[in-house]
């Protein structure tokens, strides 16, 4: 099994942790931004959407990152990553479609602004509407977590991985106020005690 | 009996009303969201902080993300149909659900927005021809996808179909102009003639 996608990308981030924590293996081979690739030929016929990360398992080809975590819990981690549960794998799916749909698009400005601009090229305005907008965000999950330990009950399941790589993201900006989310810091310490969770997402702002 | 709260105008409301359509599933529907509003009253954001539509309620499971909701109907009701048993057809059918969530629908609003919910007269057609082209670019890749492949997930109609499918009504009916995608037209007149499709998509825009 082949994963094509450079390792500080929160999208590839998410296969990199959930293999890591199913004990997964496979090559690596990095692509997108400072290594290229994605605009060559052979890439778009692997993925004609150009993005990464991408799965090659014989020759089965996956791409969309959720999607392939998705995939590789319900190959190797049922009843671990992958619930057994209907109810509680639609709580957890849920969390990772959330984050495409709404997380995800209000932490950009905030993360390109703060991570890839020059100090003087900043955008304040868009990168304050991008802090409001996230901290709301994170409230939801704050709500969700006031009575279990992860966003689909007492196990880490594959709803935590994406949305977790942006939470590390979030505490990891030195120029934001964040208001107290207590039961978001609960959560978010627990994951930082994982050795996956450290090896593959506490790598820095990239 | 099934509650689906929602607007049935909304594109993600009616990913949910297909699939309940598909599988002769019956429901109850309460309008909220778009002229409706409702999506800030506190009783709503008790069972949904997230504020917009759908959210269900099935036999006491509440649960929101409207590609989450279609998933967990589909793994309910259907399957080994609508929701493949073969983890990668399966894999390939959700792929196609995220892609439209993650990259497919922010081409697909600003066009939306402009056509349907803006008065001809106040439409900004530069910014309109623009996200245009970004969303026909979206379109040639599902037609290129299409080329060797009846529905998105194979020789079947899937879960992958679905927010495409609604994707597809909106792209053939509103006033733009269209590229000849002739794999995307075929698979798109298979959609219409699904009594499912006529009866909750196939209805004027708003």
């Amino acid at each position: 099994m082949k994963l094509i996608g450079r390792k500080n990308s929160s999208n590839v981030q998410k296969v990199l942790w959930c293999c890591a924590e199913l004990g997964i293996e496979y090559e690596h081979q990095d692509a997108g931004r400072e290594f290229g690739v994605v605009d060559t030929d052979e890439f778009f016929k692997i993925n004609p959407n150009r993005r990464v990360p991408v799965l090659i398992d014989g020759d089965f080809i996956l791409w969309e990152s959720n999607a392939i975590v998705r995939m590789l819990s319900a190959k190797y981690g049922i009843g671990k990553l992958f619930p057994k549960d209907l109810q509680t794998q639609a709580n957890a799916g849920r969390w990772m479609d959330w984050q495409l749909a709404t997380l995800g698009p209000d932490f950009t400005a905030m993360f390109h602004g703060l991570v890839r601009d020059k100090p003087e090229n900043r955008q304040w305005d868009a990168i304050n509407k991008s802090i409001i907008a996230t901290q709301s965000n994170l409230q939801i999950l704050d709500q969700y977590l006031a009575d279990q330990e992860f966003l689909a009950g007492d196990n880490l399941t594959m709803g935590d991985i994406p949305v977790g790589i942006y939470v590390y993201r979030w505490y990891e900006f030195d120029e934001i106020n964040r208001k107290p989310l207590p039961n978001l810091e609960r959560w978010y310490a627990k994951l930082t005690e994982r050795p996956a969770f450290k090896e593959c997402v506490m790598v820095g702002l990239g | 009996m099934l509650k689906i709260i929602g607007r049935d105008t909304s594109s993600n409301v009616q990913k949910v009303l297909w699939v309940c359509g598909e599988l002769d599933l019956p429901f109850d529907r309460e309008d909220l969201g778009g002229p409706f509003g409702g999506n800030d009253d506190p009783e709503y954001r008790a069972i949904n902080p997230n504020g917009k539509v759908p959210t269900i309620i099935d036999d006491g499971f509440v649960l929101w993300e409207s590609n989450a909701c279609t998933r967990y109907l589909a793994g309910k009701y259907a399957p080994g149909t609508l929701y493949p048993d073969d983890l990668q057809v399966r894999s390939d059918a959700e792929r196609w659900m995220d892609w439209q969530i993650a990259t497919v629908s922010p081409t697909l609003v600003p066009v939306f927005w402009g056509m349907v919910r803006t008065a001809a007269k106040d439409r900004d057609l530069d910014a309109i021809e623009e996200a245009r082209k970004k969303l026909s670019a979206n379109i040639s890749i599902m037609d290129a996808h299409l080329v060797n492949s009846t529905y998105f997930a194979g020789e079947k109609f899937t879960v992958g179909d679905i927010p495409l499918g609604i994707t597809a009504y909106r792209w053939f009916n509103m006033d733009i102009a269209r590229e000849p995608y002739e794999n995307v037209r075929r698979w798109y007149d298979l959609l219409c003639e699904r009594p499912a499709f006529q009866e909750h998509i196939m209805k004027p825009m708003a």
